[in-house]
Formats: structure tokens, C-alpha cells, sequence
């Protein structure tokens, strides 16, 4: 969306960072099906926040969420 | 007097944005959700290869009019032909977490729909941002007084209630006064239900010896499900005999979420959530655009459900846009004037006039004496007719009755041309209530 980082420039790169860090542990094969399960509950929830501060909007299906 | 609800936003980045960063932001969801339906949906792949489009060509805000429409008939029948969600389903069955289908009030086959965990925090984030702009809060009890069934109904709703961090209560089966002895047990402060059923729910409080301005605590009503919250006479009718804030949200199965909702400065108009859905008023029967101020249908593109993808989708209700700016609370979000304002197959031709069940509602709510109303259609030697059925309140005495007919009769005429409308006075409990959407066309013909 190349969206201007607004004055929470900060707040939005940490929110980022949660969300990227998230999809990359889903990719792992290795997980517990609690640590999934929760991991897929947890990236469904801050992919809204990313997608209500406009700062990415994707389909996650391939990761199951 | 009801006091005002709280202003605020729920999501500020978006509802105050700039309308042109706005239509950026619709391109690039618009853009997304459109290469996915084409890669992985063969519905889709086989639907844009017809039309001569690829998602690439969709390069600016307004070549969506490249883009074929989609109907409710094309999906019922792709689901029939691979059942039992159709190749227009862009993932697997594996990932989706819960299943709805629409309310098969048509007599038809439902739609089926499959939600993944994020199409479903997706579907309760945009109540949430509804209700919360109608000044719901956390530290509000809502009752849910709906079956909890596979229709989508409320559920939305209660999941987007919680997101707030509303406590809520789920009226589930039970009857009407059970319903109202609970949600004043619980010291509900929010309702939810179908406009049919909050005026249900009215009378059986009066049965049962309940006034519900004075003994119950609900401050807000939350509607959804079919037009009425949003005609100012039945607004009226509610608000009076709940003393509570009446609020109209619209929301469909096939898309998920609520598309319109009413702020709480409640203009006469809901807001579209235009972070969420992409929506366009065409004239029915050119598929062309209309301006501003001007009645056409709805077509919506929904950026939550991507499962079954959404886009230019005709929903048949018909509605008239205004500019933001027509609304004080600052939201950039246009709005439909009154909502949803019925179907476009609900206009009947009555002898050259046409006639909408929502303007009748919007009449016959303005008279106080009338419990419940029916419209029949029907043939008199070849010619079509109305009539008008009304239910008074049982004390009605029968003068005041005569009076409300040629009234009502009257004034549904001046609001229709001249047409002449039969007007029916019939007995106290003779006409069908309503717990979900509710049935008062009759067409005989």
C-alpha cells in the first residue's frame, strides 16, 4: 500500500513486525497443535489490526487462517 | 427524551480517511481479493476469461466496471453443480471454521458459506465498528433475542459485541415473555433482534404487564435482518414504547459482516463501511452507475470473505446514496439514505403505481392504534388491487377504528399517486407476528 507511517511510526512497525513474525512460525511443520491453533487464532487477530491501519492487506488461506 | 450515546470511532485510520486515499486502499484490497478468485477459484477463472478480463486490467478505481456482475442464482446453481460449496470456494474445507447459510426465505435452496478464522474475526470486527459507532461500550449488557440457528442472523453480532468486551447473553430458544423476563433479570442495557420482532417483543411486555421504558434498562436496540429500523415511522413506534435509542444495521450471508450501519447521530442513514466493502448503486436494468440522491441497487464486493469471493454482487435491495458530508459525525463513510429500503423485487405495479411494502410500513407506523398490518394483492375482474389489512390494538374502540381506516387509507393514496388502497379492519391476534424477517406481502394474484 507504500502508506505514509504516520506519527505512531513506531507503534505500526512493532504491530508489523508481530504479524510477519507470526506468518514465518505458521510456515513451520514442526508445531504442537496447541502452539498452531493458538498461532493461527493470534495471526487471524493482528492481521485485522494490519488491515485496519491500512498498513497490509493479504488472503492467509495457505497458512490455515 | 433519550439522552445521546457517546460519540467515538472504533478504527479512526479508516473511517476518517481521506475519500480518495479511501478508493487507494479499496483498489489495492479490490486488486487482492480479485487475483486470488482468479488463481484459485475455477468459478472465477472461468467467470473473468468469458468476460475478456484479467485482474491485471484492473488498474484504477473505476475500471470495476470491467468486471462482471455476480447473482445469487450463479452461485445456488455452481453449488448444486459441485456440491457442496461450488468450485467458486477459493480454499479448502480444511481451513474453514464455521458454516452459515442464508435464511431460504425464498422458497429456493440456501447459499452456503464457509468462514476461515480470519474471514470470521474479519466478519465480527465489522459489527464491532458498527456498534460501537451507535455507542455500544464495554460496559454494556447485550441480549441477543434470535434462535442461534445456521442462518447467520445475530451471530456476527454477538462475536462482534464481545470484541467491544460487551458482555453478552444469548436469548436463544425460549419464548417471548420468557425472553423479556431474562433480559430484565440480567439488566440488559442493549437489545438485539429484527425490527419485526423488537415490536413483537413490545406487545408481549404490554400482555404481561411490563412497561419496558420503565422497568427494563435498555438504552439501545440493535436491528438488523430487514428494513424498518431505519422508516421513520416505525423508528418512532420502537423508540417510544422501548424509550430506548433504535439502531439499524445491514449486513448479508453471502458477504459476511455488516456492510451499513447507523452512527450515533443517527441521520436518517447508514453509514457504508467502506474499509470493508467496496459498494456501487446501479440502475437495475442498465447495470450502469447512478448518481448521488438517486434510488438504484446495491452491489457490494466484500473484503472479509474471501472463501466464497464476493465481488460486484447484485443483492437486490435497493437504496439511494449520499455524500459523507450529509452526516455531522465526521466520517468520511457515505451513506444510503434510511437504510436499506426493500428489495427490488419487492416493487409490485399496482394499475401503473409503483408500490413498495416499506412506504406502506412507512404510513401505517405513523398510527399508534395499529398492532400489526398485512398487504394482499389480488385481482378484481382482471385488475389488480390492494388491500391493506389492519390489526388495532384490542381497546381500539370502533369509531376510532373507522376513523383509522379512512385515514390510513387516505394517506397511503396521497402517497401513492391517488392509487386506491382497500383498507380491512380485522380482529384482535388474526394477523402472523415475526421472530426473523418478517412475511406482511401477500400476493394472491
Amino acid at each position: 500500500m507504500n502508506n505514509p507511517v504516520t506519527a505512531d511510526a513506531e507503534l505500526e512497525e512493532r504491530i508489523l513486525r508481530v504479524y510477519n513474525d507470526l506468518k514465518d512460525i505458521l510456515r513451520r511443520e514442526d508445531l504442537a497443535p496447541s502452539v498452531r491453533a493458538n498461532a493461527v487464532q493470534a495471526l487471524a487477530d493482528v492481521s485485522q489490526i494490519v488491515n485496519d491501519l491500512a498498513l497490509e492487506f493479504e488472503v492467509l488461506y495457505d497458512l490455515g487462517v | 427524551m433519550l439522552s445521546k450515546k457517546p460519540v467515538g470511532y472504533w478504527n479512526p485510520k479508516t473511517e476518517l480517511m481521506p475519500r480518495e486515499q479511501l478508493r487507494q486502499w479499496q483498489l489495492k484490497k479490490l486488486q487482492t481479493v480479485l487475483s486470488w478468485a482468479y488463481d484459485r477459484s475455477p468459478f472465477w477463472q472461468r467467470k473473468l476469461k468469458s468476460a475478456g478480463v484479467h485482474p491485471s486490467d484492473i488498474r484504477q478505481f473505476e475500471d470495476i466496471q470491467y468486471l462482471p456482475f455476480l447473482t445469487k442464482n450463479e452461485i445456488l446453481e455452481d453449488q448444486q453443480e459441485h456440491p457442496l460449496y461450488g468450485d467458486i470456494q477459493s480454499a479448502p474445507l480444511s481451513i474453514a471454521m464455521i458454516y452459515h447459510q442464508t435464511s431460504g426465505t425464498s422458497g429456493k435452496a440456501p447459499v452456503r458459506t464457509l468462514d476461515s478464522p480470519r474471514d470470521w474475526n474479519w466478519c465480527s470486527s465489522s459489527w464491532a465498528s458498527g456498534l460501537y459507532a451507535f455507542g455500544v461500550r464495554s460496559t454494556d449488557v447485550a441480549y441477543l433475542a434470535f434462535g442461534y440457528g445456521s442462518f447467520i442472523g445475530f451471530w456476527g453480532a454477538h462475536y462482534g459485541l464481545q470484541k467491544i468486551g460487551v458482555c453478552t447473553v444469548a436469548g436463544g430458544a425460549q419464548s417471548s415473555e420468557s425472553r423479556i423476563r431474562q433480559m430484565i433479570d440480567v439488566q440488559a442495557t442493549a437489545v438485539v433482534a429484527t425490527p419485526s420482532y423488537v415490536i413483537r417483543l413490545a406487545q408481549v411486555a404490554e400482555e404481561m404487564g411490563v412497561n419496558l421504558a420503565r422497568d427494563t434498562k435498555v438504552e439501545m436496540i440493535l436491528a438488523a435482518g430487514e428494513p424498518g429500523a431505519n422508516i421513520p415511522g416505525t423508528k418512532a413506534m420502537i423508540e417510544k414504547a422501548w424509550g430506548a435509542h433504535l439502531g439499524d444495521f445491514a449486513g448479508m450471508t453471502e458477504s459476511g459482516g455488516i456492510a451499513v450501519f447507523e452512527c450515533n447521530e443517527k441521520p436518517g442513514a447508514g453509514h457504508i463501511q467502506e474499509d470493508h466493502f467496496l459498494e456501487e448503486v446501479i440502475d437495475p436494468a442498465t447495470g450502469k452507475w447512478v448518481d448521488y440522491g438517486q434510488k438504484g441497487e446495491r452491489v457490494t464486493t466484500s473484503f472479509g470473505r474471501i472463501m466464497l469471493p464476493l465481488i460486484r454482487y447484485r443483492t437486490g435491495d435497493l437504496v439511494e446514496r449520499m455524500p459523507a458530508s450529509r452526516c455531522t459525525c465526521g466520517r468520511t463513510w457515505d451513506l444510503y439514505r434510511e437504510g436499506i429500503l426493500g428489495r427490488t423485487d419487492d416493487m409490485k405495479l399496482i394499475r401503473g403505481t409503483n408500490v413498495f411494502p416499506s412506504a406502506i410500513e412507512g404510513v401505517v407506523r405513523r398510527f399508534e392504534a395499529i398492532r400489526e398490518f398485512q398487504i394482499v394483492l389480488w385481482k378484481k375482474n382482471y385488475i389488480d388491487e390492494v388491500t391493506v389489512k389492519l390489526e388495532p390494538l384490542p381497546e381500539t374502540p370502533p369509531d376510532v377504528q373507522n376513523k383509522l381506516s379512512a385515514d390510513i387509507g387516505r394517506e397511503l393514496s396521497e402517497a401513492h399517486e391517488g392509487l386506491r388502497f382497500n383498507i380491512e379492519i380485522v380482529g384482535p391476534g388474526t394477523l402472523p407476528t415475526f421472530e426473523l424477517k418478517s412475511k406482511r406481502l401477500v400476493d394472491l394474484r
